[in-house]
Parts: structure tokens; C-alpha cells; sequence
């Protein structure tokens, strides 16, 4: 009877060891590197010449992003590769950090951000990869038993091209979750400082980060609203899951990000986002500077993101 | 004429109808879209008829809305102005919303209660033209739900 009414078994979420080891490596999330890692991605771009690429009318910044993200972690010890998908009229580097599985390496939890950017990128997309970057911090010399692999995406901006040649060559791999950042540092506490794509409502008030999935993510997509509101200070998370991987005219907004390419595989993708253009005026412009973003916001992402990979990675069998 | 006596009136001959329409449905689930609807009205009297019908939505995910309900119309000339009341059931497709405080997901059908206006309805022999009508009301859930009809066409059968 109750599920003719449409009201089905609750899918199993984490135990309470489990959202306790999660937040433990969540803990590690510094708001202080944070501003400091979106400073030095910021004055990079800033330095960077970039591109005008048509039909964008505006500077289009990746090479000073890449070798300082290639700096960065190489200043933390890990291994990383920058994986070439060059072709076809585009340069395209990826950068690659795995932290292998003890237990099932095979099977693979992403955690992915681009860093390219147009002018210098404070939220979009600066924000998601300073929490790549505590991400890597956070995992150095733990165990855990499937591979996190963390992966900045090149040439996001003008067309999803570096996700979606990642995705094509490593169609193959084991991939149980994309969890994919994209803007995640903006956030405001003023009345009628969010909108709402068409045929959607979401709160007035722009101080929640928003997480869609595709339906494939649905049991990941609530643990991830579980250690949201498990946080040391709680994140307010609006949640969307869709079926059909999100392909009707309809939810087009919610595929803007490099998680999109796994969609389109079927793979199950988890995308954090503060939605842009619906909160953030700054929104692909010269004014998204380090000084417009919510730090105490970014560290509750980056939390988030932290502890999600973690109790994705230390998933039973 | 009392309103029992009003509704107790002849039955006339039962209808296929055919729409075209826009149903949505907000509230822990989003659902609907554009789309058509077929269905069939039922005269229970001169003045109630009972309908029910099936329509496809696409926009979002593309889903199936199925309504039934009752409808009192009165007559003035080929005037045949209705208001009725509708449960509707929305099946398919869908997102589903869910913040930190509500982990659950809706699998099934999403039911709706709606208020029916079909103030813009004209008959010519066997056939009823109806304009702009509007079904609005409360999701399960308690989000909104409604249909907005651009047009109707009605083919009376039978006596």
C-alpha cells in the first residue's frame, strides 16, 4: 500500500561509524588554505594572458591554473600525471591525482573540478578546485579501500572538452562515483538573492549549495544530504534527483558541468554547485575576485566533498 | 429549480475528448510539461458528467498525467460553462527534492486534488469546443499541482 502511494523503502544510509570516520577526515578541511589556494589560483589566472576563443567574447585562462595546481601538488608530495587529450584543434591537459584502494583498487570514487577559467575565476571555478586541493591534503597517508582519484578538468568553460575526452579514454574504468564541483564558493544571506531555473523553487535566500544527481547517484545523492546535515555546522543542501539522467529541455540547466560527460555514460555523478548565474552577478565576469566569496561557506563544501569521498571510498562490498 | 433537481436533469450522450494541455506538479517531486490528453466524459446527468483522462507530458523528465473526475456544466444557448473538482495522478519521470532533513525519495505515483474551470465551453451538434480551462490545486506533498488546457475538443457519441 505505501508504495503504490509512491512512498518507497528508504534507501540505506550511512551508520553512524560510518558518518563518524567521514567527518573525522572532514575535519581536516582548512578554511585558512582554502583563501589561501583561491588566492594563488586567482593571481595565476590574473597573470595569464588566456585566449579569446570565439564566439566568447572574454579572456579564457588555463596555463597559469595548470602549472600552479601542478605546483601545488608537487609541493604535497602525491603523485599526479597530466593526462594529454589533445586533438582536434585543442590543447587539452587534465590533471590526475589517485590515492589508490587498499582493498578494491579497481573500483574508482572521482572527485573532479575544472580549472580553467574566463578572467580570474574566483568561484567559478577557483572555489571547486581549492577543495580538490584539501581534498589531496586530507587523504595523504590514509587508507581506505576503493581508489579516490581527484582530477582537474582543462577547457570546461568552452565546452565540457576536457571531461568529455577524459570520460570517452577511461570509458572502462570502474567508476562507482563522479562527485564534480563546479562554483562552490558564493553564498548570500540576503532575501531575493537566489532565482530558480523555470519550473523549479529553491529558497529566496542564496546560502545553500545545490546537489543534483542522476538517478543511477539516488542512494549517494541522500548519504551526501546525510553528512550535509552531519557537518559541524550544518549545510544547508537542496537536493535533485532525475531520472532520464536530466536530458529533458527542462532540467538543461543542471547539466553545465563536466559531471554531465558521466551522465551521458549512465555513471553515477553527484554535482555541487552555489548555481551560478541564478545567485552569483559576478558570474563569468571580471569581478569574480577572491573578496566576493564565503569562506565559512567553501569550507562547509569542502567538507562536504571531503567526507563524501570518503564514505564512498570506504563503501562495503 | 434546486440544485439536486438542476443536477438530476436528463443525461445526454457520453464524449471522447481531446486536448491539448500543460500539467505540472511542484512540490518534494517536480513532474510535467506540455503535451495532449485524451478521454472520455461520461453524462451521469444533463448537468454532471463524470470524465476521465490520459495525457503525455514532455519538458521535464517525460511523464504520464491521468485525471478523473466530476463536472457540473450549465447551458446557455451553446454556452456550457463547468466548474468540477479532479484527482489527478502524475506517473514517470520526474526530480525528486530532498534536503538534509528530508532523505526520502517519491518512486510512485504523485496524487493531486484540483479544482476544475472550464468556463469557455460551446457545443455545435455533436461536437463541444472549449477554450482555455484551468485545474489548479494541492500535490501530495503539498506543493502546487495544475493543468492549463489551451483547447478542448469534445465528439459526442451515443444518446
Amino acid at each position: 500500500m505505501l508504495a503504490a502511494l509512491g512512498c518507497a523503502p528508504a534507501p540505506e544510509l550511512l551508520t553512524e561509524s560510518q558518518l563518524s570516520a567521514a567527518l573525522a577526515v572532514a575535519e581536516e578541511v582548512d578554511t585558512t588554505r582554502l583563501t589561501d589556494d583561491v588566492a594563488m589560483l586567482v593571481e595565476a589566472h590574473a597573470a595569464d594572458p588566456g585566449e579569446v576563443v570565439s564566439p566568447w567574447d572574454r579572456p579564457h585562462k588555463r596555463r597559469g591554473g595548470e602549472a600552479t595546481l601542478l605546483a601545488a601538488f608537487a609541493k604535497l608530495g602525491v603523485d599526479f600525471k597530466l593526462e594529454d587529450h589533445s586533438g582536434e584543434g585543442w590543447e587539452v591537459h587534465n590533471i590526475v591525482v589517485e590515492f589508490p584502494g587498499a582493498s578494491r583498487p579497481e573500483e574508482v570514487v572521482l572527485v573532479t573540478a575544472h580549472y580553467d577559467v574566463w578572467y580570474q575565476g574566483a568561484d567559478d571555478n577557483s572555489s571547486g578546485v581549492a577543495v580538490l586541493l584539501e581534498l589531496a591534503r586530507a587523504l595523504i597517508g590514509k587508507q581506505h579501500a576503493r581508489t579516490i582519484r581527484i582530477v582537474a578538468f582543462d577547457a570546461e568553460e568552452v565546452g565540457l572538452i576536457g571531461s568529455a575526452r577524459y570520460f570517452r579514454r577511461h570509458a572502462e574504468d570502474d567508476v562507482r562515483l563522479v562527485i564534480n564541483m563546479d562554483s562552490v564558493g558564493f553564498a548570500s544571506s540576503e532575501a531575493g538573492s537566489q532565482v530558480a531555473p523555470p519550473g523549479f523553487t529553491l529558497p529566496e535566500v542564496g546560502d545553500f549549495i545545490v546537489l543534483m544527481a542522476n538517478d543511477v547517484a539516488a542512494r549517494e545523492a541522500l548519504i551526501m544530504g546525510q553528512l550535509a546535515g552531519a557537518l559541524p555546522e550544518p549545510l544547508a543542501l537542496q537536493g535533485a534527483v532525475g531520472s532520464d539522467d536530466h536530458r529533458s529541455p527542462g532540467t538543461g540547466d543542471f547539466h553545465r558541468s563536466d559531471h554531465s560527460q558521466a551522465w551521458a555514460q549512465g555513471t553515477p555523478g553527484v554535482f555541487l554547485t552555489d548555481t551560478t548565474n541564478f545567485r552569483n552577478e559576478h558570474y563569468h565576469t571580471e569581478t569574480d575576485l577572491p573578496d566576493t566569496l564565503d569562506y565559512g561557506f567553501l569550507t562547509q563544501v569542502g567538507q562536504l566533498v571531503v567526507a563524501g569521498a570518503w564514505a564512498m571510498a570506504e563503501e562495503a562490498e | 429549480m434546486s440544485l439536486i433537481l438542476w443536477l438530476l436533469g436528463f443525461a445526454e450522450a457520453a464524449e471522447l475528448t481531446f486536448a491539448v494541455d500543460a500539467g505540472y506538479v511542484g512540490s518534494d517531486v517536480v513532474m510535467g510539461g506540455f503535451g495532449a490528453s485524451a478521454g472520455l466524459r461520461l453524462p451521469i446527468t444533463h448537468h454532471l458528467s463524470a470524465y476521465g483522462d490520459v495525457g503525455g507530458r514532455l519538458f521535464l523528465p517525460a511523464s504520464a498525467e491521468l485525471g478523473v473526475g466530476l463536472l457540473a456544466s450549465g447551458t446557455v444557448g451553446h454556452w456550457r460553462p463547468g466548474v468540477g473538482v479532479e484527482v489527478s495522478a502524475f506517473v514517470g519521470g520526474r526530480v525528486q527534492r530532498f534536503t538534509p532533513d528530508t532523505l526520502t525519495l517519491r518512486d510512485g505515483p504523485v496524487l493531486s486534488v484540483r479544482g476544475v474551470a472550464r468556463p469557455l465551453a460551446f457545443d455545435q451538434g455533436a461536437w463541444v469546443l472549449s477554450g482555455p480551462a484551468l485545474a489548479l490545486g494541492v500535490a501530495q506533498g503539498g506543493g502546487v499541482s495544475f493543468n492549463v488546457e489551451m483547447v478542448q475538443v469534445a465528439w459526442c457519441f451515443g444518446t
